[in-house]
């Protein structure tokens, strides 16, 4: 509609687990994908094995050249978590794979089969252990397996540096827990 | 404007779930409620709606100088002394501020009345931008709704604009009280957001930030630059960290100087420089002469509460109804009644939503009494001609 009032389309990242976003108007479409922890977990879900080692090893590739960049251990320990950090010969520090994502492989007339994405390097944050995080910090899924993925969320960041801390959320709990209901609100 | 019956969405509980919202039930009373909906035709949105939520918005705006000049002014609107300054300072620096709702008494006709302000923690923009999105867009592809059929409601567009606009330190840490629901599922929508829009993003439950040399930090120790917080300032100026207010270098949304229209004394300050606006109603301030009773047609709010509480309202016949509530320590004032219309036995408000500067949505909710409460259920609404 020209005139429109309404917002032209609506989404969730956070609130919804991946692949279950909600996207109207002219947005990119999600593509399907598949998320594993390690290259024998790629099998065990029925991938082949040269797929699965070709997937991790260009999420590997790609996690050298992209992942967060601290400059101390402290610093990125902060943001991933207790040895989920390491450093590196160039002298940066940088946050573990938690996982890797490998596009799925679609069937074209039957015959050939050609993947849609390249691997790419997943991480976990502190804060958030069950999300799977791109190194632009963008939540991909929450479970391995099956998901969906908008191209634009795999994209990494330009920054050499990032001093970015908290990949995510906080489940603080407080001491004096009340029921949940009410509002600071209005 | 009429209220329309229809058959809820088979498996919108689930769906409620599924998209994180978690507070669509309240005490297992419904708070989502689709099993109706309100229609207006686009001349009440546009004319009655939308132009006078903009334009009371300026008329807000336009009194944020004249209250930081005025000493009586900031002591009316029970202001501690010791943060006029920062206020002054947040006011020249021009803070951005996000966004804000007004509450509405309109019937379909004649000029809508300001209720009141929710300019600091305004609460339901999940269900107003999202939830009733989704359900327009699911009554059309049903074919329930013709495809004619419209609704004002930008909100997530506009926020997600004003959100990748702000000149803020990244990250943007976003902090509520953490176990409230209904305060996280907001502020998780607005976070959501803001990581659509590339803004790096983190929460920080309100109780976690710390305090070290004058500046507000995180769990980690690093300073707390930028911080969105749907917790209210004069709870926050009040505190122990209140005083932070004046050394932390952080810049927070709402900015400081929105403490001054989240102020119920803000409509007799509105009354005092637009006296007979269309959209304003007769307010003053409670002196202490008056003592709490109201006479017949007026109605007594705290300068400080939400929700409805420790309001009440004397009705044209003499009637009170009161609500109770924790926001008794602050002054009162007292505003003429314009009593909600009624509509199948339901008494319904508007909330108007402002992002940055401009009008964006709205969203009803409807309650069994003339005062709306967090417990009132929150309605969809459509626009068709």
């Amino acid at each position: 509609m020209a005139n429109s009032k309404r917002s032209r389309h609506v989404a969730l990242m956070l609130m919804a687990p991946a692949g279950s976003f909600f996207i109207s108007g002219c947005s990119e479409a999600p593509e399907n994908a598949l998320v594993f922890e390690t290259i024998e977990q790629c099998q065990s879900f029925g991938g082949d094995e040269d797929e699965c080692r070709i997937a991790h090893d260009e999420a590997v590739q790609n996690h050298n050249e992209t992942a967060p960049k601290y400059l101390t251990e402290q610093e990125c320990e902060a943001d991933f978590g207790d040895e989920k950090c390491e450093a590196r010969s160039n002298g940066w520090v940088t946050p573990l794979m938690a996982g890797f994502l490998m596009g799925s492989l679609i069937d074209i007339d039957g015959k050939k089969k050609k993947k849609t994405l390249m691997g790419r390097p997943l991480y976990k944050s502190r804060d958030d252990q069950t999300t799977f995080r791109s190194s632009g910090n963008k939540p991909i899924a929450r479970n391995v397996g099956q998901t969906q993925v908008f191209k634009s969320s795999l994209a990494s960041r330009s920054n050499n540096i990032v001093s970015r801390g908290g990949f995510g959320m906080q489940a603080q709990k407080r001491a004096e827990s009340s029921s949940g209901g009410g509002s600071y609100g209005g | 404007m009429e209220r329309i019956k229809i058959a809820e969405r088979p498996h919108w509980r689930e769906l409620a779930k599924e998209l994180g919202f978690v507070y669509h039930t309240f005490d297992g009373e419904p708070y989502w409620d689709e099993t109706a909906y309100y229609r207006f035709n686009l001349r009440q949105i546009e004319q009655d709606l939308e132009d006078p939520t903009e334009e009371l918005h300026q008329m807000a705006l336009s009194l944020v100088p004249d209250i930081l000049a005025s000493e009586q002014k900031l002591i009316a609107l029970d202001v501690p002394e010791y943060c006029w300054q920062a206020l002054k300072d947040s006011w020249d620096r021009r803070d951005p501020h996000l966004y804000g709702r007004f509450d509405l008494c309109y019937n379909g006709k004649g000029p809508a009345k300001l209720l009141e302000l929710n300019y600091d923690t305004p609460t339901s923009i999940y269900e107003s931008g999202f939830f009733q999105w989704i359900w327009l867009e699911d009554m059309v592809r049903t074919g329930l709704l013709p495809q004619s059929v419209d609704q004002f409601n930008s909100l997530q567009e506009k926020l997600e604009l004003a959100l990748l606009s702000l000149p803020h330190q990244k990250p943007l840490y976003f902090s509520c009280i953490d176990d409230r629901f209904e305060d996280r599922g907001n502020v998780d929508y607005l976070m959501d957001i803001a990581m659509q829009a590339g803004v790096e993003s983190r929460f920080i439950d309100i109780s976690a930030i710390g305090l070290a040399d004058g500046q507000l930090i995180d769990m980690a120790g690093n300073p707390i630059e930028s911080l969105f917080k749907l917790y209210p300032w004069e709870f926050m100026v009040r505190e122990d960290f209140g005083p932070s207010l004046l050394t932390s270098q952080t810049r927070f949304i709402e900015p400081p100087w929105k403490m001054l229209l989240s102020n119920k004394g803000l409509l007799p300050l509105l009354w005092q420089k637009f006296p007979g606006h269309p959209n304003l109603l007769e307010a003053h301030f409670e002196t202490k002469e008056q003592g709490s009773t109201v006479g017949n047609g007026w109605v007594r709010k705290p300068l400080y509460s939400r929700e409805g509480a420790n309001i009440s309202l004397t009705d044209f016949n003499g009637d009170t109804l009161t609500e109770p509530g924790p926001y008794t320590d602050s002054g009162f004032i007292r505003q003429a009644l314009a009593p909600l219309p009624c509509f199948d036995g339901n008494f319904t408000l508007i909330g108007s939503w402002v992002v940055g500067d401009s009008a964006a949505g709205i969203g009803l909710r409807e309650d069994m009494s003339l005062i709306t409460k967090d417990s009132s259920r929150f309605l969809p609404h459509i626009i068709l001609d």
